[in-house]
């Protein structure tokens, strides 16, 4: 007998046991972006702070090469990188590899498989409507079509959704400690600035200070050297370049040690989406998923219904 | 007791400090010697901060491998759940095939 149904609730059922797995915490869907963007601000930033301190390496560099020039003349080997290629490389590669994460965590966790599926089951949908047109499936009606249509979606659905929610979580788990790895290392490597007295710098920000400090040294070397030979203005532009050095440097160390902040941020948001997809939720955002799973599958079924 | 890593590079730190307070200090022949110590200890913190940087690179290294294995589970992940919605467009295209058969086979036999 052929099933004059108008609304979905044959598939209550279904809705219940889809209901019962639950979709992603939607906090996971707010927090995923999050991290993506931690993971662009922290990569950018990071690449940054190495691209400073090699330009402004270089620049010190040339500017001792034109103060000692007239003694020493020049050879090539005197332009040298500060940090080896291959040092620089396997940084950029581990930051391209957390990119490469985030973007594929954004692609899985986000609703555009699941729109696909239900793009797909609606020509499922369609064709099993077109075989009740022909005799031999007679009996097999229309609504037979889009009941069948709805629960082969809301049981597709369930699927990937068990997995995504059985997978992620583990997957997200296991990601904490490189990310808080990652970014303690490449923290270290941003390391601090000398104080007053010399003291407690590492890394590139002690690089950095000191290579201006440099470039200061040669250039008040370069406008004694040479005052004799200038005329008012050039030596004036010389000169204010001095104290713009000073505030360069001391605003290029601030921006590094922002670097270390995004870092840190980085961990928080990766802390804060573990959380998210871990979390069981609340008996409230329970019941809100079984009633949004419900609406979803009936306004599935209407679309089914719409296609006349 | 031998000093640490840190004490050596905040000697060379302190060092290269003065040097360079005593070089902007003079002039001449004063200014240029100050100036070539400084730049011969300022290569030296130089040296010392590529060596601290150097001494992560393994670990980078190590961190990117379990970076690409947990991004392969995702992959794989992703893979899995293609293949359902594969999975019904196979059976989409049965139906259809059913379809065209029952058509076919009812304007042949009749």
């Amino acid at each position: 007998m052929p099933t004059h149904v108008r609304d979905p609730r044959p598939l209550l059922p279904l809705i219940l046991v889809v209901a019962s797995i639950g979709c992603i915490s939607p906090a996971v869907h707010k927090q995923v972006p999050a991290f993506a963007n931690a993971v662009t601000l922290a990569t950018e930033n990071t690449k940054s702070a190495f691209d400073v301190v090699e330009e402004e390496y270089e620049t010190a560099q040339t500017a001792r090469i034109v103060v000692d020039y007239d003694k020493k003349g020049f050879n090539p080997d005197m332009v040298r990188p500060f940090l080896l290629p291959e040092d620089l490389q396997v940084r950029l590669a581990l930051l391209n590899a957390l990119q490469e994460y985030a973007s594929k965590l954004s692609e899985v966790s986000s609703d555009k498989q699941l729109n696909e599926f239900d793009d797909k089951t609606r020509a499922f949908g369609k064709s099993l409507e077109d075989l009740s047109k022909t005799d031999a499936f007679s009996r097999f009606t229309k609504n037979d079509a889009n009941i069948a249509g709805a629960a082969v979606n809301a049981l597709g659905r369930w699927f990937i959704e068990s997995k995504r929610q059985k997978q992620l979580p583990k997957i997200i788990a296991e990601m904490q400690d490189p990310v808080k790895k990652t970014a303690e290392l490449l923290e270290a490597d941003i390391g601090k600035a000398p104080d007053q007295a010399g003291h407690g710098g590492s890394g590139l920000r002690d690089q950095l200070w000191n290579t201006y400090d440099n470039a200061i040294l040669q250039q008040d070397a370069f406008i004694k050297k040479y005052e004799d030979h200038m005329d008012p203005l050039t030596r004036a532009g010389a000169i204010r370049e001095l104290p713009r050095l000073v505030r360069q440097r001391n605003l290029a160390d601030k921006t590094l040690e922002q670097t270390q902040s995004t870092l840190a941020k980085l961990v928080d948001a990766h802390s804060a989406l573990l959380k998210a997809v871990v979390s069981k939720g609340d008996i409230q955002s329970e019941l809100s998923a079984l009633i949004s799973e419900g609406q979803r599958i009936k306004s599935f079924y209407d679309s089914l219904q719409k296609k006349d | 007791m031998n000093p640490t890593q840190q004490q050596v590079h905040d000697a060379f730190d302190e060092l290269n400090q003065a040097l360079n307070k005593a070089a902007l200090a003079a002039t001449g022949t004063d200014q240029e010697n100050l100036r070539e110590a400084a730049d011969d200890v300022f290569d030296i913190v130089t040296a010392l901060n590529q060596a601290d940087i150097k001494s992560r690179t393994e670990d980078f290294v190590a961190l990117k491998t379990q970076v690409d294995a947990v991004t392969k589970q995702l992959t794989d992940l992703q893979k899995q759940i293609n293949s359902i919605i594969h999975d019904v467009e196979i059976a989409t295209s049965v139906v259809d095939g059913i379809g065209k058969a029952v058509d076919f086979a009812g304007k042949f036999f009749v």
